[in-house]
Order: C-alpha cells, then sequence, then structure tokens
C-alpha cells in the first residue's frame, strides 16, 4: 500500500478515537465535569481532526471543523460561558463532525444542508458570545502558506517574476541577541541568501569590543552582503522571516551591477557531477543547482561566523540526502506495541492447534496404560495447565474492552430520543469489561436494538412519566459485566415496564399461544421474542426497520447466546444478553450419535435426562413427544435429522438434551451417549468447502479426527420440515 | 544525519512528518506531547525540533521554554508545527524561544525548506 | 534457436497422474499441495455421496472427495493403500481419493488432446483433455469444476 494511503487509514483510525474522546468530554462536561482539562481535550479533538484532514486535502471537513473550533476556541479562552444548552449544540455538532469524518472515509463529503445548519447554528453561538474578535460569517479554509496540500506534487517556485531579471540587492543585517537566543544562526541566514544567487558578503565588526569587554553571549557583528539574484524583494524578505525583530535588516536595490557579471551558463555537467560527488547534490524536484563556485563559497563564509554562534557544521551534512532514514521513530508510546492483528490471529490458531495436539497426547498416553499418578500423567497436566495459560494469555492479547461499542450509543440514543419525544439520560457502567474481538464485532447490533426496544416501548414521554410521578426524563442503563465465563450485558429503563395482558392478548390473536395457556410472567415477557411479535401500535421507525425482537434473539443465539428480559409494572424493563467471552473456542457437550461423534453447543443445552420408557409418548405416525415434568416436548432424533441412520433411536436407551429453540419452545435431541463437556476450538467448514445444513461448525478432537458441532436450531427446524426441503430456511438459521 | 524529534499528539501528523522526512537523510523520532518531547530529548538528543502547539499534559509553550532552559538543547532549533493562523500564537511561540514556525498543512518540500533554514 | 528451446522449456507443463477405478488421470503439479495416506473421514450430514467427509489437515478441516464417484464411476473402496492428493482450487483446498499416485509427467500442450464426446457427461464436465503417453491414455482433471458451489446446499 501507498505510504500515504496507509497514513489516511491512521488518520481515520485516530479519527475514530479523536471523536469517541470528543463525545465523551462534552458528555461528561454535560453531567456538570467542570475540569478545565475537558474543555481543552475537546477542543484538541476538534483541532487534530482538523489538522489531519487539512494535510489530506479533505476541504470539506475542515470547513466544517474550523467553525466548530472557532467556538470551541471562544469557550476555551472564556469568551462564551458553558451553558447547558451550548453543550446540547456542541454534542449535536460533534455528530455532524462524524458525519463529515465517515463520509470522507468513503471519499465523499458530509451531507450540505445538515451542515449548513449546523454551521449557522454554531455561528451564532460565536457572534452570541461577549467578546466577538472577527466575524466568522463565512467560513473559510484557515489560512496556510501556500494550500498545496500534501500530496506529491511537482514543485513550484514560487514568487519567481514572470520575467525574471537579475538586479542587485545590498542586505545589511545586525543580528540582536534575541537571534541566538531562539537557535537562529547568521551562517544559515547567509546561506538561504547565497541561495537565492551569486553573493559578496563582507563582515562589519566596528562594533566588536576589545577583547578584555568581550561578551560572548552578546551580538556584535553585522553583516553586508551583496546579492545577485532574481529573486524578488519579497523572496529576500522571506529568508528574514524567523528572525524578524531578532535582527535589523535593510533591504536596498542597487542601481547598477557592481559586480562583474558572468552570462549565466546554466548547471553544466561537470558541475553537476561534481556536486553529486560532493554529496551535495538536491533531488530532481528541488530548487536550483548550486555551482560549485557557489558552494565553496558558502564553505568560505563559515570561519567568518562569531563565536557566540553554536557550533556550525559543515553543511554538506545538512544536506547530505542519499542514506535512506528509516525512522526509529516508533518511539512515539513505549508502554504499547502495535502488533498487526493478523499475527495475532496467526498466534490464536497456532494455539488452538497446540490445544487439539495436547488433548491427542494426553489421549494416546492414556491409551498405553500411563496411570494419571505416573510421572507421565503428572506431566502431562501441567502440560495442560501450562496449555490453557498460554491460550488464556494469547486470547488476552486480543481482547478489546467493550468501551468502542458502548462508545457508539450515546449518539444513537439522542436520535431515538429526538425522534419519540421522549427525554433520555443514558447511564454506561462496565465498558472496560473485556472480550475477544471476534465477540466485541457482533455485539453492537443487538445493542442498537435493545436500547431501541427501550426508549421506544419502554420508556414514556414526558407526559406520561410526570403523570404517572417520575422524572420527566427517562433512565436507559447499559452496563457490561463477565459472569461464569461469559459476558453478561444489561440493557435497563426506568420505564412503565411489559404491558403483560396486552402482550397476552396479541400473542393469542396472532395465534402464538392459545387463549386458555397457563402463562407466568416470565413466560409472558419472553413472548415478545416470538417471530412476528411487535406490540408497537403503528410500524414505528425506531424499533420498526422490519426487525423484531425475534431476529434479535436469532442472531444472539447464532453466536452461542441468551437473551431474556424481567419487567416490573410501572418500574422497568431490563434485557439480559449474555454471550461466549469468544467466538474462536466453545464450550461443548461431546455425545454419540450413530457411530458419529458431535459436539453440542453448552449455551443451547438446559438439561441432559435419561427418560424412562413411559415418558416417551409417540404421536402420530412418526413424531414422538417426551413428558418433562408436566409438559410435552417434541422429541428431535440427531441421527435421524442429519441422515446418519434411518431408525430412531430409542430415547429410553439413549440420552436426551433439552435444548431452548429458536421459537422459544423447548426440544429434547435424541443422542445415545454423552462423553462429557469439553472446550473445543471452532473450525470453519465454509474455508474449504461450504456451509452443512443442521451443522455450525466442525472442530478436533483429541483423537486427531474431526468432529461436527450441531446448530441446534437449524437441527429443529429442520425435524419439523421433515422431510428436509429447499435450502432458505437452513441459510437463514446460520446467519 | 540529522536527528529530528517531531512533537506532535496526533499520530497522523506524526506519521505524516516520518513520512516527509524519512529518505530525505533526517533521522526521526517521535514524542506524544511535551512531556514526553523532554523525555525523548534527553534521552536520545536530536538535532532540530518540530512541534505542535496544543497538546495535552505539556503544550507547546511549555515544551519550548523547558527546552530553552536546558543549557544542551539552548542553540537546538525548534519548529513549531501549528494550524494556527493567529499571530499571537506565533509571537508566544518565539517569546518562547521557537526557532520558526510551519504551517499546517505542509508541503513536504516546503518543510525541507524550513528545516534547512534553521538546521546547519 | 536460443529463443525456440526456451519457449518450448517454458511451455512445457509437469502434471501427476494417478490410479482411479481402472483409468489414470493427472492435475496440474502447481494445484498439488500435499499427497497422504487415507485416514476414516468425518461424514458430512445431507451432502452428496461423492463427498466421502472432512479429515484433519493439521489444523484445517479438509472436505475429501471420492474422485471416481464423482465421475460417476463404481465408489473407490478405500484402504490402507490408497491416497489422498490434496489439491488447491482457489482459495479452497480439497482432498481427492483416488487409489494410488503413479507418475510425474512432463508433456508439451501439444501433447493434450480435446475430450472427444464419448456420451458421458460427467466425464465430459470434468476432463480438461487428453494426454496419450506411449500406449498409455491419462484424462486431465479441471480440478476447479469438481467442488460443488459455495453458494448452494447440497440438493
Amino acid at each position: 500500500m501507498d505510504e500515504l494511503e496507509e497514513i489516511k487509514l491512521t488518520f481515520f483510525q485516530e479519527c475514530d478515537e479523536l471523536l469517541a474522546d470528543l463525545e465523551a468530554g462534552l458528555l461528561k462536561i454535560d453531567a456538570g465535569d467542570a475540569e478545565p482539562e475537558l474543555v481543552n481535550a475537546v477542543f484538541r479533538a476538534v483541532h487534530s481532526v482538523k489538522g489531519g484532514a487539512g494535510a489530506f486535502g479533505l476541504e470539506a471537513l475542515v470547513r466544517f471543523a474550523h467553525v466548530f473550533e472557532t467556538l470551541l476556541e471562544n469557550v476555551r479562552s472564556g469568551k462564551i460561558g458553558l451553558r447547558s444548552d451550548l453543550v446540547q449544540v456542541l454534542l449535536r455538532a460533534a455528530d455532524v463532525l462524524a458525519d463529515h469524518v465517515a463520509a470522507a472515509k468513503l471519499g465523499g463529503e458530509g451531507d450540505i444542508a445538515t451542515t449548513a445548519a449546523m454551521v449557522k447554528e454554531l455561528e451564532t453561538w460565536i457572534s452570541g458570545g461577549p467578546i466577538l474578535p472577527q466575524s466568522v460569517s463565512e467560513p473559510e479554509l484557515p489560512p496556510n502558506d501556500d494550500g498545496i496540500v500534501f500530496t506529491p506534487v511537482t514543485l513550484t517556485i514560487p514568487e519567481v517574476d514572470d520575467s525574471p531579471k537579475e538586479q542587485v540587492w545590498t542586505i545589511t543585517f545586525q543580528p540582536m541577541d534575541e537571534l541566538y537566543v531562539k537557535a537562529n544562526e547568521v551562517g544559515l541566514l547567509l546561506r538561504e541568501i547565497e541561495r537565492l544567487g551569486e553573493v559578496e558578503v563582507e563582515l562589519l565588526d566596528d562594533a566588536l569590543p576589545p577583547f578584555d569587554n568581550l561578551e560572548p553571549e552578546t551580538a556584535h557583528f553585522a553583516w553586508k552582503v551583496r546579492l545577485k539574484t532574481e529573486a524578488t524583494e519579497e523572496r529576500i524578505r522571506e529568508v528574514f522571516e524567523f528572525v524578524e525583530g531578532d535582527c535589523s535588516t535593510t533591504i536596498v536595490r542597487a542601481a547598477s551591477p557592481p559586480m562583474t557579471a558572468e552570462p549565466d551558463a546554466g548547471p553544466d555537467i561537470a558541475a553537476i557531477i561534481a556536486a553529486a560527488q560532493a554529496g551535495l547534490a538536491e533531488p530532481p524536484s528541488s530548487v536550483e543547482a548550486q555551482s560549485p563556485e557557489e558552494l565553496s563559497s558558502a564553505l568560505d563564509l563559515i570561519p567568518s561566523l562569531p563565536a557566540v554562534s553554536a557550533e556550525v557544521v559543515p553543511r554538506d551534512n545538512a544536506l547530505s540526502r542519499q542514506a535512506p532514514a528509516r525512522a526509529g521513530g516508533e518511539k512515539a508510546n513505549p508502554a504499547t506495541i502495535r502488533v498487526d492483528p493478523e499475527r495475532i490471529d496467526k498466534l490464536i490458531d497456532l494455539v488452538g492447534e497446540l490445544v487439539i495436539n495436547q488433548a491427542m497426547l494426553a489421549q494416546r498416553v492414556a491409551g498405553h496404560g500411563f496411570a494419571a499418578s505416573s510421572d507421565v500423567g503428572r506431566g502431562l497436566d501441567e502440560l495442560e495447565q501450562l496449555t490453557r495459560d498460554i491460550q488464556d494469555s494469547v486470547m488476552a492479547i486480543r481482547a478489546q474492552p467493550v468501551k468502542s461499542v458502548f462508545q457508539r450509543m450515546p449518539r444513537l440514543v439522542r436520535e431515538i430520543a429526538g425522534q419519540t419525544g421522549k427525554q433520555v439520560r443514558l447511564v454506561t457502567d462496565g465498558e472496560t469489561t473485556e472480550v475477544d474481538k471476534t465477540v466485541i464485532e457482533r455485539i453492537s447490533e443487538p445493542i442498537t436494538h435493545m436500547l431501541r426496544n427501550a426508549i421506544d416501548h419502554g420508556l414514556e414521554t414526558p407526559g406520561e412519566r410526570i403523570a404517572a410521578g417520575k422524572a420527566s426524563e427517562g433512565t436507559v442503563r447499559l452496563a457490561a459485566l463477565h459472569r461464569g465465563g461469559r459476558i453478561v450485558i444489561e440493557v435497563g429503563d426506568d420505564g412503565k415496564g411489559i404491558d403483560r395482558p396486552r402482550v397476552r392478548q396479541i400473542a393469542i390473536s396472532r395465534g402464538l399461544i392459545a387463549a386458555d395457556a397457563q402463562l407466568t410472567d416470565e413466560e409472558v415477557d419472553n413472548l415478545i421474542f416470538l417471530p412476528g411479535f411487535s406490540t408497537a401500535k403503528t410500524v414505528s421507525d425506531i424499533s420498526g426497520r422490519g426487525v423484531g425482537m425475534d431476529v434479535v434473539r436469532k442472531s444472539v443465539q447464532g453466536l452461542g447466546g441468551r437473551i431474556s428480559i424481567s419487567s416490573r409494572p410501572g418500574v422497568g424493563s431490563t434485557f439480559t444478553l449474555s454471550l461466549p467471552l469468544t467466538l474462536a473456542v466453545l464450550d461443548g457437550m461431546v455425545i454419540d450419535v450413530a457411530g458419529q461423534t458431535l459436539v453440542v453447543p453448552l449455551s443451547a443445552i438446559v438439561e441432559s435426562l435419561r427418560p424412562a420408557a413411559n415418558d416417551v409418548k409417540r404421536v402420530g405416525v412418526e413424531g414422538s413427544v417426551l413428558a418433562v415434568r408436566d409438559a410435552y416436548v417434541p422429541l428431535v432424533d440427531i441421527g435421524r435429522v442429519l441422515g446418519f441412520q434411518a431408525e430412531a433411536t430409542n430415547p429410553a436407551e439413549g440420552v436426551v438434551l433439552l435444548v431452548d429453540s429458536e421459537d422459544g419452545g423447548r426440544a429434547a435431541l435424541v443422542a445415545d451417549s454423552i462423553h462429557g463437556q469439553r472446550q473445543v476450538v471452532i473450525k470453519s467448514l465454509e474455508s474449504n468447502y461450504k456451509q452443512v445444513p443442521g451443522i455450525a461448525a466442525a472442530t478436533i478432537l483429541g483423537d486427531g479426527r474431526v468432529a461436527l458441532i450441531l446448530d441446534v436450531d437449524a437441527l429443529v427446524a429442520m425435524r419439523k420440515r421433515e422431510p428436509v426441503r429447499a435450502h432458505e430456511p437452513l441459510i437463514e438459521a446460520a446467519e | 544525519m540529522i536527528k529530528v524529534l517531531t512533537v506532535d499528539d496526533s499520530r497522523t501528523m506524526r506519521d505524516m512528518l516520518r513520512l516527509a522526512l524519512a529518505g530525505q537523510g533526517f533521522t526521526v523520532t517521535q514524542a506524544v506531547d511535551g512531556e514526553h518531547g523532554l523525555e525523548v530529548l534527553n534521552e536520545s538528543g536530536a538535532d532540530v525540533i518540530i512541534t505542535d502547539i496544543n497538546m495535552p499534559k505539556l503544550d507547546g509553550f511549555g515544551f519550548i521554554e523547558r527546552v530553552r532552559e536546558d543549557a544542551a538543547h539552548r542553540a537546538t532549533p525548534i519548529l513549531v508545527l501549528t494550524t494556527e493562523s493567529d499571530p499571537a500564537k506565533k509571537v508566544r511561540a518565539r517569546e518562547a524561544g521557537a526557532t520558526g514556525w510551519i504551517v499546517k498543512p505542509f508541503h513536504p518540500e516546503k518543510l525541507l525548506d524550513v528545516i534547512r533554514k534553521v538546521a546547519a | 534457436m536460443n529463443q525456440q528451446v526456451n519457449s518450448a522449456a517454458n511451455d512445457r507443463r509437469e502434471l501427476t497422474s494417478f490410479w482411479s477405478g481402472e483409468q489414470e488421470y493427472c492435475v496440474d503439479i502447481m494445484s498439488v499441495r500435499e499427497i497422504r495416506g487415507w485416514s476414516v473421514a468425518t461424514p458430512l450430514p445431507q451432502s452428496p455421496n461423492y463427498m466421502k467427509g472432512v479429515i484433519n489437515l493439521r489444523g484445517a478441516v479438509l472436505p475429501i472427495m471420492d474422485l471416481a464417484e464423482r465421475l460417476e464411476l463404481p465408489p473407490t473402496q478405500p484402504s490402507e493403500r490408497s491416497v489422498i492428493i490434496v489439491v488447491q482450487v482457489g482459495e479452497r483446498l480439497v482432498g481427492l481419493l483416488v487409489d494410488a499416485v503413479s507418475d510425474i509427467l512432463s508433456i508439451n500442450p501439444d501433447q493434450i488432446q480435446p475430450t472427444p464426446d464419448v456420451g458421458c457427461d460427467q466425464a465430459k464436465a470434468f476432463v480438461r483433455g487428453l494426454i496419450t503417453i506411449e500406449d498409455r491414455m491419462v484424462s486431465e482433471i479441471a480440478v476447479e469444476r469438481l467442488l460443488p458451489d459455495p453458494e448452494s446446499l447440497a440438493a
């Protein structure tokens, strides 16, 4: 990749971080944190976005950031007080800035109308400040030297006359002490002048006191330079740009050329070669070729420098450009190292192999009759422990705090609040909770849906809340925590809670439950996860989008997760989402079915039982159900559904795994036997083959053989549709 | 080889500077804020320093002042890298002891020109 | 003259040949990743008969296909002498179950003849061309046509 493109990627990455800091900072200010550094940090974030955007010529982004920054600068300098209504504006401006960055990422620009409206609002605040330094009514690009952005371009020499004519200038300058204090140097100024043309330099040492009185840190000398050049006066003045005020300078055009002017021969080949050999050759794009004479005259100047100037390094060092300098520059953050994520993924794969190999070794050793208490057995135990520790450590490298996902939510909440006319305060907790990258990438969507649901259906309107004796502003709490080797995400609201009679009524009217069904409160609450269930009175723009909680539940289950809701009327509801910490390994139950070893994700299993013969009831010709306590659960013969055997296993002779299936109902999977629980490394079937109905993935067991991991939902669905029909439901289930 | 220390809290800017300078005969070291800049300077030294102004912990002005307090770096050229168009900022940076300035966004050739202007 | 030698050398192709059933086939040696002995595969549900299942190839899940069965010939009876030729098809790897590896052939492209119409669709679909070496006839397999479409699920 082009290095500049790479930096652009860095820039967008950094933008995401800066935007997150910006929002976090504003939210803290909104919450009443008056720490002055917060305003500085917020300012810096916008400032840095602007700086980087300028470098890449992202003009729309720069323009907007500039107006935003101007307002923040006024806030920072105390010209404008930070009122809470201003903070709301700043938060929305941050959203617009984020939109601009997102658009720029795709090579576009932010929405013009939104931007214009926001700019107008910001400007109102800028001009509404108590003191107004200048009108910023027309947002302009911040001035810069040449308006050229950081892209490889051919160099143009600025300020060169259209019809360059050589003229002779007399320049006198007398440095003051200040010039040296700022580390400027006369030698370098002379060199710069010399770059403009032919020079004659005269040192004026009249002011030099007798040696006894010499102050080593005082400037005593002055210089007079005759310069023959085509450059304009401005160009000459530019040389003194940095020392303006630190020396007295006069630049006068001489009446006639005093020097014996040679016709400019142009750079001859010999001179260029000589220069190149001296290590002085400039790159082809450089401003001018220097003749050897010029160079030597410049070198001659150096001994005449006063003792007070800093040590003068021979200038060929300064200009030497042959050696490719690989920046030793990655020192920026000594506390962390940056690693290509692919390397970590590779490492995780390798550790996965190690785990499998360790298990294979253990199995083989056991097969040779070594006792667990023998030296070999103990050594293997230690190896197993070590392997697990390595696996945990490696997984920890890839673990990320959920912060990156949580950070996106305040904006979402603001938007939904705006659309629904509700007042919402979002409280987050446990942002530092870590989870594997494979999971992080996929929790954002369910969280988004849960938040939408909480605000749209959970919270009341301000009016309703006040009538109910609550604060007009509702609270939504988003929290993450580790529990039992899983990550739990909770989305709670202090709204009205689930309207159970209404949910019941809808479920009956849609034929989801029988009119006389006896359901616990919990069971009623969880009816909202049934496919096709929606309590919205109108198809809401918010929770709508055609996605109900059934889809959320399905996608969560696809990740080996579970989702549930608990609710108290008038007090609020809480969604609880529990997910594995990684999608690289899985806790599974290893079972035998028709001579095949299979793995069932533990997350799907409610319990395992050995049913008595009279608990199994036949229904119709083929179907049968199992009586579990006071309910009948459909029996699913794994071997038959997968086509491994023609005749179903007698459940009373095998083992039954009670599982929760996607439609909220239970099913009883029949297997021949259970081997036990094991953590297995998940291997894709698709990478070399393709998706297989009823199978979620594969793994490699201790004996080195591949075992398939069941997709419980798909399996249950397949049984219902027996004989297996077309593909679509299976693809769906695997999504 | 000329050793350039770049001090900027923006990774993008640091990378940009590295890209512009590396391969042009400069060794580039980087720091993320003024405090870090002083650390890196003490550890590895520098022939030229390029610093941002708006930075956390220790801003550009403070950084320049601290560098100038150190006798070893009294004569080290310091260039201020800034998007500021505000002349007051330039004046303040100069008062603190800055040698010159570079206005962002910079052209790589321009950057080299400016460094050449202050670095022996 | 030099040129001629070069171009002839450049155009020469190397093929790995093997026996499956009563016939000899070959694939481009560049597509062969590995040759290994038969090990029992884990069967895949809802899959065509020619898919023998999957095996563990150093941590990756490798699908195994019986070449003979894929060509609608009598299935291979896997034994200890059977061989799996691991070939790369695009990004994917697939193991071909065959009876034995026979030879490495170095041929000129003009030695390959188009497949004649033999009235067998499968053979025609999967055979790229025929090579005659002395009295042997070797069919070059078009490996990229063997794998089922990844998008489609088993019928």
